[in-house]
């Protein structure tokens, strides 16, 4: 502990709790060129209403993520440069660290992996000046945690996610120890152990009532959804669905009701309903383009192309896998990915697709649909 | 604002319970002026009401207290940080100051838990 980080800000005063939220609300409705003109007017200094405005971009992470990136990264900037004095002791540190978190969960959501990792290094080093830092910090390594699992990590991360989870047992912060348990389960269903993961989501879901976290609750269901519909147990995956649904759309969690209808496309696929399989597919990549989730919507563009091959659709498949090439090629993907990548390149220009090359390559975007 | 919240109910009687005991270990433990230590605990008094309202920090009634204490010794530690030219002439704060907040912060609980006063100032 030094002097340079507890401060000893000049007294004002904040405003009252009773009003920071709906004071937050109006902030994030004015345009962000706006609001630097307006700070004083605005108050963005004020420390209730930055707690109101991160907590409300929080909730709004999996309904409009590019929103909410453009917000926190606008929220950053404010605080870092010029420094000014922020609320009382270390808030200043909190906010930046919590402004930088959320744009990295964001830049996740949007698999913008890079700079997510850069955004969850950048909250780490204001973090770590915060009190209560063991915390914050466990915090943004869960998030580093789920980046790796999106690039396919998964011994790593099943091995990570159980450290983890001691640390934020030890923490007292039960939410965020079954959210590691959660990145366990993933590794599992990925790695087609698909009854151990089962029994893990089915835990997790119980744990999540009990903690009564309905969006972390749904978000089981909607892995146990995605699972027996792969199996093509249809009654075990309605029940999920018809469980998960209704939180989504209460919650307004469109990225999980985007998922959740990837799921359907899986359901029908595995009960031979080409047709119909088609369509949630790209329902589910309409919802992923309204959400700005450009990786999704390649990821399903190679599943439309699988599809349409197997209903004779050559010519409207190979267009499937020319629209998501080029996103495809903005990712950041693994080496084995970036083979099949080029084998599945090579197959569109001789016309003559690479049914091998685009299953693997659609591989390793499970992660970006589930 | 949610009154039925057991957060909320644990801050609202931990403030309603703990400011004198923060007052008084700023003023025994650190030896700070009265007044002083009466204006930070006001401000550690609002800041730990939105502490608690941070993602990532326990609920618990004892681990909320203990966040709490900890930032009150660390308060007092920096207080005397920035009087680079005075030293404390007290045996107890010279103590404090050795020992560092983390250690102080856990003496601190321990007192609390144990219903004890703090050090004469």
């Amino acid at each position: 502990m030094t002097g340079d980080l507890v401060h000893f800000p000049l007294h004002s005063e904040t405003l009252p709790r009773s009003e920071a939220r709906a004071a937050a609300a109006r902030v994030l409705d004015i345009a962000r060129n706006e609001r630097a003109d307006r700070e004083r007017e605005l108050r963005l200094e004020d420390p209730e209403q930055l707690l109101a405005i991160a907590e409300l971009l929080r909730s709004r992470l999996e309904a409009t993520p590019t929103e909410v990136l453009a917000d926190s990264e606008f929220f950053f900037g404010f605080l870092e440069k010029p420094i000014r004095p922020i609320g009382r002791f270390d808030e200043r540190e909190y906010y930046l660290g919590e402004f930088g978190l959320l744009a990295g969960i964001a830049c996740r959501l949007l698999a913008f992996r890079e700079k997510a990792l850069l955004w969850l290094d950048r909250a780490e080093s204001h973090f770590v000046l915060a009190h209560n830092s063991s915390a914050h910090v466990a915090r943004a390594n869960y998030q580093k945690l789920a980046v790796r699992l999106e690039q396919r990590e998964l011994a790593e991360v099943a091995e990570l996610a159980e450290r983890w989870f001691r640390v934020f047992v030890s923490l007292e912060l039960p939410q965020d120890a079954l959210k590691c348990r959660f990145l366990q389960a993933h590794a599992l269903k990925e790695t087609g152990r698909h009854n151990e993961a089962i029994l893990e989501f089915e835990q997790i879901k119980s744990a999540a009532e009990r903690l009564r976290n309905d969006n972390l609750a749904a978000i089981a269901a909607e892995n146990l959804f995605q699972i027996h519909a792969m199996r093509g147990d249809v009654e075990a995956a309605v029940a999920e669905a018809e469980f998960a649904g209704p939180i989504f759309r209460r919650l307004d969690n469109r990225v999980n009701l985007a998922k959740l209808q990837v799921g359907v496309g899986y359901l029908y696929h595995s009960q031979n309903r080409l047709k119909e399989s088609i369509s949630a597919f790209r329902e589910a990549q309409k919802q992923f383009a309204e959400i700005g989730m450009h990786a999704d919507v390649a990821a399903n563009h190679l599943v439309l192309a699988d599809l349409l091959l197997d209903a004779n659709q050559p010519a409207q498949a190979e267009w499937e896998i020319r629209a998501a090439l080029p996103v495809i090629d903005e990712l950041t993907l693994v080496p084995e990915g970036i083979a099949a990548l080029s084998l599945l390149r090579d197959s569109v220009r001789r016309r003559q697709i690479d049914r091998q090359a685009l299953r693997s390559l659609n591989g390793y975007f499970e992660e970006l649909k589930s | 604002m949610d009154s039925n919240d057991p957060t909320e109910k644990n801050v609202r009687v931990i403030l309603a319970q703990d400011a004198g005991f923060i007052e008084a270990t700023l003023v025994s433990d650190y030896g700070l002026p009265r007044e002083e230590a009466a204006r930070l605990t006001k401000e550690l008094c609002e800041w730990f009401d939105r502490l608690a309202r941070r993602p990532g920090t326990p609920t618990s009634q004892q681990s909320l207290r203990y966040q709490l204490i900890s930032m009150t010794c660390k308060v007092g530690h920096v207080y005397w940080t920035g009087k680079l030219d005075q030293q404390p002439s007290n045996e107890t704060v010279r103590r404090t100051l050795a020992l560092g907040p983390e250690i102080i912060a856990f003496e601190v609980e321990q007192r609390f838990e144990n219903n004890e006063r703090p050090p004469r100032p």
